[in-house]
């Protein structure tokens, strides 16, 4: 019966959605966006202005450096929650207390990220949760702070994209044999050994998965940077919308898209070279 | 088990996603099944003209209370659908992106309707006859229309009037809010807040003894103004707590005390003053801010009618002092005035007497190249670093 499907083509029919979602929505309006950041505002030419201006500009060319350095940062941070969190869950926990801890880590994604920033601005505020309750235990004697930090913003970061760094991780040390585990002790490893030699490799394509989509997401953040972040701390993104919604600059817009594009295409294009993984592999 | 995990995972993952999505959109279209049931109470000879139909506005907070979107349902059964936004480059984008199409009736300030109508064509002649012109207040009227006017064409017609200047906490502030500049003092530092928006660039450009709406004449003289307001900014940053953005926020910030004086609309700190006196809205010796938001019509409306019918219903008094009261905001409507309430009328006259109200800055006709350079110095300001 398979068999048969395959020789009819009929099979493609299936991937058809998808084709036509990813097409029409996804290739087609990059393509645009491609041809957009070549063109003069004004005269509609082909130009390198777009580009020269990202390069020549110490402004977005810093705005972009920032971004880059905390959506590493980030990332790093998330893994090292994520990865301990996930050992755990798959192989230490009952079959019962793995589905609630999971269903926990899910739980918050039930809300958007909106509503999930104003929480932490509820937290975080000088007269808000967090510095009520240091106040309240001694611990300190006046109200603080705690928003408008970079470092708030990457607490926020971290949260949204916890759930996408954990799952991949979860997933691979599944397929992780415990008694490989058992077997590295029996040949006198201790636990760091193992972990470097036996756990690390097996979930490598899990922890590379997790890390690029995370990567991904918290570069191109948008809600969470500018409701989190304080004067401080304006994002890529924030700049590309400035250049179509304020300046109505589609094409100086567009050339930025396509940077920050590329470059997150490279980077993980690097990574995946550093590391030795392959993406077929790793996904 | 592995398997069901896996599968649990994909389902939530997804369901989660469409919810987030569907969190992010701005479009609000009031409850429907109140409206849907009022009909059966009042019986049919009662309706005696339903046109029916959706009305897409394009407006701002405040501008459309629930109030009285179910009430024009109520009368009219054409249902109203907003979409709100925060700036008016944002509704210039919207608009421009689709030549006006998937919004009726639209709420830009006065002057950005004819340099956009120039720019983009996205709206349409106002047809003055279809227009109960007894509703609005007649200088108004005049005032407003003309500057609206491109090639014999009127574009927008008053709405709803405003100015931006300061709110101060006279208890933590007292001496606060005489000149703009009191936002750079250092006694305030952490206590400051402001929008990286464009009256800001105004107010400081005005306390700094410049005068941008004679300098946008020429496009190198407003780069002068914009670049001397950009660099006292920046040397103001640490000064400043954060950058205001909605109304909400200000309101919070304010009457939590985390900031002690900040710029703001009249109308915010007029509502927080008349719920606790210690708010005063202060206009500094530079003048306020002033603003005109406009009706206008889209390019691409698909219901004209409704798109009359409401202007005529929301300017009738007791309409326009249903918004009055709820937000604050002065309306063109002739005699709303008198019926909103006597505690805002009193704050208002206050602390916008004649001879304050008689040195409104108002907001100024932007060419292209002003927008761009105000951009571009509210770009530089944000990126700059400071503690």
């Amino acid at each position: 019966m398979l068999a048969r499907l395959k020789r009819t083509g009929a099979l493609w029919l299936l991937l058809l959605p998808m084709l036509l979602w990813i097409g029409l929505l996804f290739v087609l309006p990059h393509i645009k966006l491609f041809l957009l950041s070549f063109q003069d505002r004004y005269t509609g030419a082909f130009t390198l202005k777009n580009y020269a201006t990202f390069f020549t500009s110490p402004l977005y060319r810093g705005v972009f450096i920032h971004t880059v350095e905390y959506s590493i940062l980030t990332t790093l941070v998330t893994l090292a929650i994520a990865f301990p969190a996930a050992f755990v869950v798959t192989k230490v926990l009952s079959e019962r207390a793995k589905a609630l801890v999971v269903i926990a880590i899910i739980l918050p994604y039930w809300v958007s990220e909106l509503i999930q920033a104003f929480t932490w601005m509820v937290i975080f505020r000088e007269t808000g949760i967090l510095s009520y309750t240091l106040r309240a235990l001694g611990i300190t004697r006046h109200n603080i702070e705690f928003l408008y930090h970079n470092w708030t913003v990457m607490v926020g970061l971290v949260y949204t994209s916890l759930l996408f760094m954990v799952i991949p991780i979860l997933n691979s040390l599944e397929t992780l044999d415990d008694s490989l585990i058992e077997a590295s002790y029996d040949l006198g490893g201790d636990f760091w050994s193992t972990m470097k030699e036996i756990i690390i490799p097996h979930s490598m394509p899990g922890i590379m998965v997790g890390s690029i989509m995370v990567f991904m997401l918290v570069l191109g953040n948008y809600v969470t940077v500018t409701l989190l972040g304080g004067k401080n701390s304006l994002w890529f993104t924030e700049n590309i919308y400035n250049q179509f919604i304020v300046r109505f600059n589609q094409n100086q817009g567009a050339a930025f898209s396509v940077i920050l594009l590329t470059f997150s295409v490279l980077f993980v294009w690097a990574l995946l070279k550093i590391t030795k993984q392959d993406l077929s592999e790793a996904m | 088990m592995k398997g069901k995990v896996a599968m649990l995972l994909a389902v939530v993952l997804i369901i989660s996603m469409l919810l987030s999505a569907c969190g992010g959109a701005a479009t609000k279209a009031p409850e429907p099944t109140k409206a849907a049931a009022a009909p059966t109470k009042a019986p049919a000879t009662e309706a005696p003209a339903k046109k029916g139909g959706v009305l897409r506005m394009l407006t701002w907070e405040g501008y459309a209370p629930e109030e009285l979107v179910q009430k024009f349902t109520d009368q009219t059964g054409i249902k109203v659908e907003i979409t709100y936004i925060g700036d008016n480059n944002e509704l210039i984008a919207k608009m421009a992106a689709t030549k006006g199409k998937g919004f009726d009736l639209v709420s830009p300030t006065l002057n950005y309707v004819i340099t956009a109508q120039k720019e983009f064509g996205i709206y349409q002649p106002i047809d003055m006859s279809r227009v109960n012109t007894k509703l609005f207040n007649p200088t108004y009227l005049k005032s407003i229309t003309e500057q609206a006017t491109l090639d014999g064409k009127v574009y927008a017609l008053p709405f709803v009037w405003g100015t931006t200047a300061m709110i101060v906490n006279t208890e933590k502030a007292p001496d606060a809010g005489e000149t703009y500049l009191d936002l750079c003092d250092p006694k305030y530092k952490g206590r400051v807040t402001y929008r990286a928006k464009y009256d800001t660039l105004y107010m400081f450009a005005y306390a700094l003894g410049m005068d941008p709406a004679e300098a946008v004449k020429s496009e190198d003289e407003y780069r002068k103004v914009m670049y001397k307001v950009r660099d006292k900014l920046i040397e103001c940053k640490p000064i400043v707590r954060t950058y205001w953005d909605s109304r909400q926020q200000l309101e919070e910030l304010v009457t939590k005390e985390e900031v002690w004086l900040g710029t703001s609309w009249d109308a915010i700190a007029w509502t927080l003053s008349v719920k606790d006196p210690k708010f005063k809205y202060a206009v500094p010796k530079e003048g306020a801010v002033g603003w005109y938001d406009t009706f206008a019509i889209s390019a691409g409306a698909e219901n004209l009618d409704a798109a009359y019918e409401w202007i005529n219903f929301i300017m009738q008094p007791e309409n326009a002092a249903v918004i009055i009261n709820q937000t604050g905001y002065q309306t063109a409507s002739e005699g709303a005035a008198e019926l909103a309430s006597p505690e805002l009328a009193k704050v208002v006259k206050e602390t916008l007497p004649p001879e304050k109200m008689a040195n409104i800055k108002w907001y100024f006709p932007l060419p292209p190249y002003a927008r761009d350079i105000e951009a571009e110095v509210l770009e530089q300001v944000k990126a700059a670093k400071s503690k």
